[in-house]
């Protein structure tokens, strides 16, 4: 909370809780509390590394989440790249016109330390439009705000692919309205503010281990929409913000000079209750840095009472114009199958095939891989 | 043939208990003179609407998980299973996009609820109606 930002922030979310409670009796207020458990054991079946390359990783290696360095390291089964807990707390009033919200994520891959990565205020302002203050998931893509609770997915853990970039979070303000029009209902997101990862989890698994990276985005802005009918929705994204960093384990105190990034995206969603399809794209427009990212994912699935088998393709494709041979590129192939346990639990298989598509001068870094992992997800 | 009658019989007893599930009726107060359809209906309790065609707040009440009036609601106006509604509510709640409609159960809270607040929507068994509450049409 050193950012002036940030702490106008909370001064802002403080102020909008207080005036709600003073303008209610006190004993209005409300608290809820719920939770979701993930317990995900997996193992590396094969794969290829090449010896050249040591970032520290046992591999042939699996990444699962690069934001939050889960990495299924060769060797014997693993439990703590995915596992993890999250318990939220809400206290609201006026029937939660107004709430304070806070989300506590523990994590394996984290050595089960807990870290608040949500924290926010929301005011109801009328019947279409909320505003929220505070830190809260960044929504690059359609599930980033529910990456971490397992039950609400079909997967044991999203294709890498797209779910993986280095700033998840963002402190800062989001305003979103929602209009029924006809059949569809529409909803527009409009969010702004800025993020600082101290020793991010994602840039260990390029720059090593044991390394420790800073990165920084400032100026966040931008929309998502998207229109919804039944059992379809399609979804818009444009976020930009400035990207930086710095090497800290290599002696940089200086973050980079401030590179301007564009991010695209679209996604199609169907779930009739039996056929489940989806369809994602990314593009990144990181032209003042390095180049274009594009990212694109392909699933179906079909449920037969409490089974879902679902099958998906991911693939991620660099794009460095000023330097072809170092593009990285990598595709997923993820077969899954999730069995409805009960209301609020469900168990899931998932089997992965990760091919290396990089270019010769990128290096091997991790190499193809093969990952079964098996998954007990709940909400409480 | 003894135990192909028996397990006929248990077939018919399923089926007849499977017809016989009692069809539930949508509540709201009698005051409130909004008009909506089943897909308002369907909007409000998955998180996706809040606030009546007038404007003012929705107050949706749900029964109990392990109620006969919450499985029928579930599967004939929502149309989705209970794990396909636990989904989508473990999406708008952690992601703070609404929050989970208030329990009224059974039947006689859910109608004395809805008919002491102006905002509130429900449902009842169709056997359970009264004139305390106004019924919205499928």
């Amino acid at each position: 909370m050193s950012n002036p930002l940030h702490k106008a922030l909370a001064a802002l979310a403080a102020c909008m809780l207080a005036g709600a409670v003073r303008a209610e009796d006190a004993s209005a207020v409300e608290f809820s509390g719920s939770g979701f458990l993930s317990v995900v054991a997996g193992k590396v079946l094969g794969g290829t590394h090449d010896p050249a390359t040591d970032l520290g990783y046992r591999c042939p290696c699996f990444i699962s989440d690069y934001a939050q360095n889960s990495v299924y390291e060769s060797g014997r089964v693993r439990l703590l790249p995915d596992s993890r807990l999250g318990l939220q707390g809400t206290a609201a009033t006026q029937g939660g016109r107004y709430a304070l919200t806070g989300q506590v994520v523990s994590r394996g891959s984290d050595q089960g330390r807990p870290e608040l990565e949500w924290a926010y205020a929301t005011a109801e302002l009328n019947s279409e439009w909320t505003l929220q203050v505070g830190r809260k998931r960044l929504p690059l893509f359609i599930s980033s705000e529910v990456q971490d609770v397992g039950y609400a997915l079909p997967w044991v853990h999203l294709p890498p692919q797209l779910y993986g970039w280095e700033i998840v979070n963002y402190n800062g303000v989001n305003l979103s309205w929602r209009k029924p029009l006809g059949d569809w209902l529409a909803t527009v997101n409009l969010l702004g503010g800025s993020e600082t990862a101290r020793d991010s989890d994602y840039w260990h698994i390029y720059n090593g281990k044991h390394s420790r990276t800073d990165a920084r985005w400032r100026d966040i802005a931008g929309a998502e929409a998207k229109v919804t009918r039944d059992w379809f929705d399609l979804r818009l994204v444009y976020i930009t913000s400035l990207t930086q960093n710095r090497i800290v384990s290599a002696g940089e105190t200086e973050y980079s000079s401030p590179a301007r990034q564009r991010i695209h995206g679209l996604s199609l969603n169907a779930d009739d209750g039996r056929w489940v399809a989806r369809a994602e794209f990314l593009y990144i427009d990181r032209r003042t840095d390095y180049g274009f990212d594009h990212a694109q994912l392909l699933a179906a699935g079909y449920r037969f009472g409490n089974w879902l088998p679902l099958l998906s393709y991911a693939r991620y494709r660099q794009t460095v114009p000023a330097a072809p041979d170092t593009a990285e590129g990598h595709d997923t192939w993820s077969a899954v199958l999730r069995y409805e346990w009960s209301h609020s639990s469900a168990l899931k298989v998932q089997l992965d095939w990760w091919r290396d598509r990089v270019a010769p001068a990128f290096g091997s870094m991790h190499g193809d891989a093969r990952l079964i992992s098996v998954a007990y997800d709940r909400v409480f | 043939m003894r135990r192909a009658s028996l397990l006929l019989g248990a077939l018919m007893a399923l089926c007849a208990a499977r017809a016989h599930a009692e069809d539930v009726v949508i509540i709201v107060n009698k005051a409130n003179l909004n008009a909506v359809d089943i897909e308002f209906v369907r909007r409000v309790y998955t998180g996706a609407l809040k606030g009546w065609p007038d404007g003012t707040p929705v107050l949706a009440f749900d029964q109990s998980e392990d109620t006969e009036s919450r499985e029928q609601f579930s599967a004939t106006v929502l149309r989705k299973s209970t794990a396909n509604l636990k989904a989508i509510w473990s999406q708008n709640i952690f992601t703070g996009k609404a929050m989970p409609p208030r329990l009224a159960s059974p039947d006689l809270e859910m109608k004395r609820v809805v008919a002491g607040d102006r905002h509130a929507i429900g449902y009842v068994r169709r056997s359970q109606l009264d004139d305390s509450v106004r019924v919205i049409e499928r």
